[in-house]
């Protein structure tokens, strides 16, 4: 009588099993997520030369995270003009607007965005363009307020 | 400030730009008015909706002057249905300018006469009491240059697409 010399194994998968639905805190309050949250800020420093335009301007968003922008705010030592885009890569303006009609002076009261914008791990994140309205060198810094979203 | 209940922040949504709890700025007893205009039923269904957020400008040309004492209007196409939640203005002249927006399909005015861009900008998106549904999403919008210098100015519409 033959014995096997090796017990029978399972067949094996070389596919993992695909990923779940992606759970949010307003649609499925109830279960429990797979993922971490905790307040994150996205810093864009630079400074633009005299009337220097510059266009898709990454701000890159960490690979281990997800980020939710919520709002923003920050500071100048001139006037400039400003786009960004969102998630999904389109605009977020219609055109160049003023500065002071988007972004906010205050950490406390930063402009809010809302319903926010998701920026995977690893993506460029908000590209700016960026067209700085003075004739002397302009100090710019934005910073981008919101949510880290950690895998577990 | 002492007997104000306090609130667990594991039940705050942080995810929501739009929740007063979140923005200290937004509380009913730092600015009453924008709480109450964000804590209206449409404003929440909004902030829970997979909408998406965009602002319109005029003129959305960036190299766009005004004349002195002159007008400029602009029809926007905004996408799909639009909810109008509030404006943004800035003027370069200190004159400002007067703005006024109007539902270009009824031709309803938002402001009953045109006002002053400082009366139209909060910090800076001065909300509507209640968000303006616009369907289809067309929007008019009005400026007239106050000062007696050509004018760099914008006037900015900020409104979130319902998403299909």
């Amino acid at each position: 009588m033959l014995v096997p010399h090796f017990p029978a194994r399972a067949p094996v998968l070389f596919f993992e099993a695909p990923p779940k639905e992606e759970e949010t805190m307003t649609n499925n309050a109830n279960a429990a997520p797979s993922y971490v949250e905790e307040a994150a800020n996205y810093v864009f420093s630079r400074t633009l030369a005299a009337n220097e335009a510059l266009t898709r301007l990454p701000v890159l968003i960490a690979v281990d995270s997800d980020f939710l922008l919520t709002g923003i705010h920050g500071t100048k030592t001139g006037d400039y003009l400003i786009n960004f885009r969102g998630a999904g890569g389109r605009s977020f303006c219609n055109a160049m607007i003023h500065d002071a009609n988007l972004v906010g002076t205050s950490p406390s009261q930063p402009t809010p965005i809302g319903p926010a914008e998701s920026y995977r791990a690893g993506s460029s994140g908000p590209m700016l363009d960026l067209t700085n309205l003075t004739g002397a060198p302009n100090n710019v810094e934005i910073v981008f307020s919101g949510i880290r979203r950690l895998r577990l | 400030m002492s007997n104000r209940p306090w609130i667990d922040p594991r039940l705050i949504d942080w995810s929501d730009g739009l929740n007063p709890l979140k923005i200290p700025a937004f509380r009913p007893d730092a600015n009453p008015f924008v709480y109450a205009s964000l804590q209206e039923d449409i404003t929440q269904q909004l902030r829970a909706a997979k909408g998406r957020m965009t602002v319109s400008a005029a003129p959305d040309d960036q190299s766009a002057i005004i004349p002195a004492l002159a007008t400029f209007e602009q029809t926007l196409v905004l996408g799909g249905v639009s909810w109008l939640i509030g404006f943004s203005a800035h003027s370069q002249q200190p004159e400002g300018f007067m703005g006024q927006a109007t539902v270009t399909s009824t031709g309803e005015p938002i402001w009953s006469q045109p006002l002053w861009s400082k009366n139209i900008s909060g910090r800076p998106i001065g909300f509507l009491a209640m968000p303006h549904l616009l369907d289809p999403g067309q929007l008019t919008l009005r400026l007239l240059n106050l000062s007696a210098a050509p004018n760099r100015c914008q006037l900015c519409a900020w409104t979130i697409e319902e998403a299909l």
